[in-house]
């Protein structure tokens, strides 16, 4: 399976202050022809910032370092008006806020006409005919009514199905999608999932599903990497690592499910917080909060390999060798 | 983390009441009696403006033989001459409807001057902020430091006075504050997630500064043009008044009234009419802004 994305030590840094500060470090993944790869972590960890990174769309006061190749080709190099081809194009996005991701002056189908408008070069009737074709595609009922009608006339869950509709509008072959169900309601969440995943599927898109949910990656992804503080912690096929967590924290997000089955415990939260960007300290960087913390924590720890393709990066796992990544 | 948390500014929660709220606000407009009121004194501004040949009574420039007593001072009004006569004696009904040209002339092209420059540098100003956003601010400021009425008479007076003139004059300094108010919208606009969802379609700076920002920002813009089309009235009088803006023959409220200023002792009517036109078209003008304001403010929930 060729890799269609392929990010390699892509490190950001943020301009606080008159200081640059790394809120993303050497994060490298990998995502595979159809495949998709979930981005897990907390709030603040740099999931976000990452997908901003690969679409180049961070605000200019930050230093992007490192590879985002798109079939071969480093985004990170390419000039603004190519990326703009790209964008929307080869590579689409989905947002958080279905609400807020609308523009509440235009009609449905101008937004959805308006990637075909940019990079397919249509006339606005065929446009809107094929954004018609769209919203049926998406499962929305009433698709020739809709098109004339405005965001703020639609619910979440449709202006989500929407925002899906405009994203899958020019057959892009990579979809990030950035928490695309935390806004919505758990019925809506696994309609729109569904939904993802057999478009994702039919048209052999690649996928970057960044989320907090681990439900959510045991559901739709076949890999996952685990963002621990703008690092990857932790990176695999999904079946590993839900059956063998390596990474303590990894290990503590697992804790933090409640399980419908067995007995009931009570749930093990992960003591303290993300260390702050201005706050970061030397060596492993979840070793304040880690239960298993050893001496050794205070020096940097590096990608240990602990299953097929499975990596980690904690000092538990050192004795199993560099991976040769 | 939500996109907008990526910016230093905070993003604000709440999104733009759409146009499209407004359309099926019509219907309640009956509660807006200032708007009613002053869209009602502007579309008889119009329509007098359009028709005034057919509404004229007489030619506004003819000099009438019976058009002065036989002491040579204005005729007070009466059947031929409704509004009475001025110092030269032509009909003022006629000249003040002719007038009602020079005028809405004025105030309306020169606020569309106004409204075009000013958006365009609200909107690159609030868009690419940083240098741009300085120096383009900073000019803003420097034309809003001029008393406006002075900076106005020092180009007219260069130029030379004509209707043209003035209409330019008026248009190329009048849109500091436009372009402070669609800056400052802008400046919250460009956080809102749909700016950075149209970016990640590959859309450019210009189709998202025209096309994605700029309809979030018309609703106060209108207002803010409304406004200024009566103070650009206002202007041109002044400036007529002052000698330097439309030259006589050609009627304009502001040389009528300066005009009246010689015979106000003994023939007030020469006076008050022209005034009385200003004051009301300028009300009208106003009012209809204050309306617009208050029909298009989300935070006006009393209906």
């Amino acid at each position: 399976m060729a890799d269609v994305l392929e990010v390699r030590d892509l490190t950001i840094e943020f301009l606080i202050e008159e200081r640059y500060y790394r809120a993303v470090q050497g994060v490298s993944f990998d995502i595979g022809e159809g495949e998709t790869l979930g981005l897990v972590g907390e709030s603040g960890c740099g999931k976000s910032v990452t997908s901003l990174a690969v679409m180049r769309l961070l605000p200019t006061h930050t230093k992007v370092s490192g590879q985002v190749k798109f079939r071969g080709q480093d985004l990170l190099k390419v000039g603004e008006p190519q990326m703009r081809q790209i964008r929307g194009n080869e590579i689409s996005m989905i947002f958080q806020e279905p609400m807020t991701s609308l523009n509440p002056v235009h009609r449905i189908g101008t937004q959805i006409s308006e990637s075909l408008i940019l990079h397919r070069n249509v006339s606005a009737a065929k446009a809107r005919a094929q954004s018609i074709d769209l919203l049926k595609l998406v499962g929305i009922p009433r698709a020739e009514q809709i098109v004339d009608e405005y965001p703020h006339q639609l619910s979440g869950g449709m202006r989500q199905r929407v925002m899906i509709a405009m994203a899958m509008a020019c057959q892009p072959s990579v979809l990030i999608a950035d928490e695309p169900t935390t806004a919505l309601d758990v019925t809506i969440q696994a309609q729109i999932l569904d939904l993802m995943r057999h478009l994702t599927a039919e048209n052999h898109m690649s996928t970057l599903l960044i989320t907090h949910d681990l439900g959510v990656v045991a559901e739709m992804c076949d890999r996952v990497a685990v963002m621990y503080a703008g690092q990857i912690v932790e990176q695999g096929p999904v079946r590993e690592i839900f059956r063998h967590p390596s990474h303590p924290y990894t290990v503590g997000l697992m804790n933090c499910i409640p399980k419908i089955a067995g007995e009931r415990k009570r749930l093990v939260p992960i003591e303290g917080n993300v260390p702050s960007l201005q706050n970061m300290g030397v060596g492993c960087r979840f070793a304040p909060r880690c239960p298993k913390a050893m001496d050794v924590c205070h020096e940097e720890p590096e990608e240990y390999s602990v299953g097929t393709e499975h990596t980690c990066r904690c000092w538990l796992h050192a004795e199993a060798g560099v991976t040769s990544r | 983390m939500s996109l907008s948390e990526l910016d230093i500014k905070p993003s604000q929660p709440f999104a733009p009441t759409p146009m499209v709220a407004k359309k099926q606000q019509l219907k309640s407009l009956r509660e807006f009696p200032m708007l009613y009121l002053g869209g009602f004194i502007v579309l008889v501004l119009i329509v007098v403006a359009i028709f005034a040949p057919v509404l004229a009574p007489h030619n506004p420039d003819a000099v009438f033989q019976n058009g002065l007593n036989a002491n040579g001072t204005p005729i007070a009004p009466n059947w031929e001459f409704p509004l009475g006569t001025d110092s030269n004696g032509r009909d003022i009904l006629s000249r003040v409807i002719f007038g009602s040209r020079v005028s809405l002339t004025v105030g309306v092209v020169s606020t569309l001057i106004n409204l075009f420059i000013g958006v365009v540098v609200g909107l690159v100003s609030g868009y690419f902020g940083k240098w741009v956003d300085t120096v383009l601010m900073r000019a803003v400021d420097t034309i809003l430091a001029f008393p406006f009425l002075l900076f106005a008479m020092a180009l007219v007076a260069v130029l030379g006075p004509s209707l043209w003139n003035v209409l330019f004059a008026i248009g190329i300094l009048g849109w500091g504050t436009m372009a402070r108010v669609v800056r400052g919208q802008v400046l919250s606009l460009k956080e809102f997630d749909y700016v950075q969802a149209e970016r990640a379609l590959g859309a450019s700076h210009g189709r998202i500064m025209f096309r994605i920002i700029l309809p979030n920002v018309i609703g106060p813009v209108i207002v803010l043009a409304t406004l200024n089309v009566g103070m650009n009235m206002l202007t041109e009088a002044g400036l007529s008044f002052l000698g330097i803006g439309i030259q006589p023959p050609q009627a304009s409220w502001g040389n009528m009234i300066q005009q009246g200023m010689n015979t106000y002792a003994f023939a007030p009517w020469t006076l008050w009419f022209p005034g009385l036109a200003l004051v009301i078209a300028v009300l009208g003008f106003n009012m209809m802004g204050d309306g617009l304001r208050d029909l298009l403010d989300p935070h006006n929930a009393t209906r």
